[in-house]
């Protein structure tokens, strides 16, 4: 999995690309664990490019998202295409985390949470 | 006095290699007085010399001493040079022996010979005794970094030895463990009356995060679930016999007793029994949690009772060929923050009903173009095979799988358990 992070003004965009799943789940854990270091309260994650998700992935998105909620934060989903739309929705995620149809609706949305 | 043992091993360069090692050398000559020039001046050098007199002493010197070089003389009675060498090339310990060959002058046919024989290097004589002992020195320069290579060879050998071990110990360990989930998986056929059980089980390791059962509670209620953990392995399958004990247990509690949910598992109702569950088995931070469905079958009214956290909902395939599922998407369990739908549905179970509960690795099995098998196949698979066995069944559905995937093996673990209700003998 690719792992991109964009520092904004009011929110850190990550950009995921590839396979999110039980064998790269060190490698979100790790980009996340240091934007919850580096002191950033909103996180959007763009999942557009994708191509696989597993229910290892569902429960890191459902564990960030608390994370973030706890300290008054929040995290949106971006653009979630064909297959791994299915699976959140299948799991009923979108109830839980927001999923949002452009980065700048994510960031313009959790910018006023 | 052939012997200069004050010497220490640093002046008597240029030979060069590791302090602990004594180099052998074997001079095979049938001149005496060769022999003895060369033998002091090697040993001058803290090299261990021995000698032979032709080619048949020197090969079984050779076998004897396996020295590292090697000073053969060409012409020789009693096996001469080129026969000695062949013989030492073709001898599968000594055939890494380093060996300068002495040849007569300008015999440019020997040379060809001598090579074709086997021998490493060559010198004419008569010979710069200063020639010859730096040749010696390359040579044993040579053999220095072979013997280094043969070393770590060893090395490896012996920590691959260790490796494998260790790696059959742990084998052997995995496969107790899913033996031992296996063992916990319940029987197929005719379980009980009026019901007909059939599953397959494949984990994509040895150990997996899917567990599915049937209990019966009492004479008249039959609880069953499929439950699927997150993640793969060893930590999965722990969790997921955990939970499948918990239910055991607690589905097999003494009715009176005053089980961890108040008045006792056999009462409960499965949204009860999930939430029960999603605080026992909590995430940590790999974002651990599951997804289950749970069904209480009374077999007298045939009503089924079910709820369900995040699992694929089950089908049922009714005999007359309509099918339906039987739950509604919803969240995983083990996240103690999310709220529970905490709502149980009914259905009615009738004679020649199937219902099949299975997790998601069975249809988001992939094909080459990497198009999941999907639901709707899996739906269209169920109803085909409504009319054979369930055995046939479960068999034809897997096969379809596998035929979607050509070949590659399941990514997930693969569970899929079908339950068939036949003629209830059971008389209020």
């Amino acid at each position: 999995m690719h792992i991109e992070k964009v520092v904004l003004r009011n929110a850190v965009l990550v950009k995921l690309a590839g396979r999110f799943e039980f064998g790269t789940r060190n490698e979100y854990k790790r980009a996340i664990g240091q934007i919850v270091q580096e002191g950033h309260f909103r996180l959007v994650l763009d999942l557009e490019q994708v191509t696989f998700l597993d229910s290892s992935a569902l429960g890191l998105l459902l564990l960030t998202d608390q994370n973030f909620k706890l300290k008054q934060g929040s995290v949106g989903l971006v653009k979630p295409t064909g297959y791994v739309r299915q699976v959140l929705e299948l799991a009923n995620l979108p109830k839980v985390i927001p999923v949002y149809d452009s980065v700048d609706d994510a960031i313009n949305a959790t910018a006023v949470v | 006095m052939l012997d200069t043992p004050a010497t220490s091993r640093a002046e008597r360069a240029p030979f060069r290699w590791p302090k602990s090692w004594v180099p052998t050398i074997l001079i095979i000559d049938d001149d005496n007085m060769s022999r003895r020039i060369l033998d002091t001046r090697l040993r001058a050098t803290g090299c261990r010399v021995v000698q032979a007199e032709n080619g048949r002493e020197g090969l079984s010197r050779a076998r004897q001493e396996r020295p590292d070089l090697i000073v053969l003389d060409w012409m020789m009675p009693e096996m001469a040079g080129p026969e000695f060498c062949a013989i030492l090339k073709a001898d599968d310990v000594l055939k890494t022996t380093h060996v300068i060959m002495l040849t007569a002058k300008g015999e440019t046919a020997s040379l060809v010979k001598a090579f074709e024989a086997g021998a490493d290097d060559y010198i004419a004589k008569p010979y710069e005794p200063e020639v010859l002992m730096a040749r010696i020195a390359a040579g044993l320069q040579a053999r220095a970094l072979q013997r280094h290579v043969e070393e770590i060879n060893e090395q490896l050998r012996q920590t691959n030895a260790r490796l494998v071990e260790h790696q059959q110990l742990q084998e052997e360990d995995l496969s107790h463990a899913a033996e031992f989930v296996r063992a916990m998986l319940p029987p197929s056929g005719p379980i009980m009356p009026g019901v007909r059980l059939a599953w397959r089980f494949t984990p994509s390791l040895r150990l997996g995060g899917d567990i599915f059962n049937v209990h019966p509670i009492t004479e008249r209620m039959v609880g069953l679930y499929i439950l699927d953990m997150s993640g793969h392995g060893v930590g999965a399958a722990l969790r997921a016999v955990s939970t499948a004990t918990i239910l055991q247990a607690g589905w097999g509690a003494p009715l009176a007793g005053s089980g961890p949910i108040g008045p006792g598992w056999r009462e409960a109702d499965p949204a009860q029994i999930l939430s029960h569950l999603d605080r026992l088995m909590p995430s940590g931070d790999d974002g651990e949690h599951f997804t289950i469905w749970l069904g209480v079958w009374d077999r007298r009214t045939g009503i089924m009772t079910y709820a369900l956290g995040g699992h694929p909902a089950p089908i049922l395939v009714r005999a007359g060929g309509a099918v339906e599922r039987l739950g509604e998407p919803s969240l995983p369990l083990g996240f103690s923050w999310l709220p529970q739908s905490g709502h149980n549905a009914t259905v009615t179970l009738v004679e020649g009903d199937r219902l099949i509960l299975f997790s998601d690795g069975l249809f988001e099995a992939f094909s080459a173009d990497g198009e999941p098998w999907g639901i709707a196949r899996l739906e269209d698979a169920c109803r085909k095979t409504r009319h054979v066995s369930l055995e046939a069944a479960l068999t034809a559905i897997v096969q379809e799988v596998q035929d979607w995937q050509q070949g590659t093996s399941f990514r997930d673990d693969l569970a899929i358990m079908a339950f068939q209700v036949g003629k209830q003998e059971y008389e209020p």
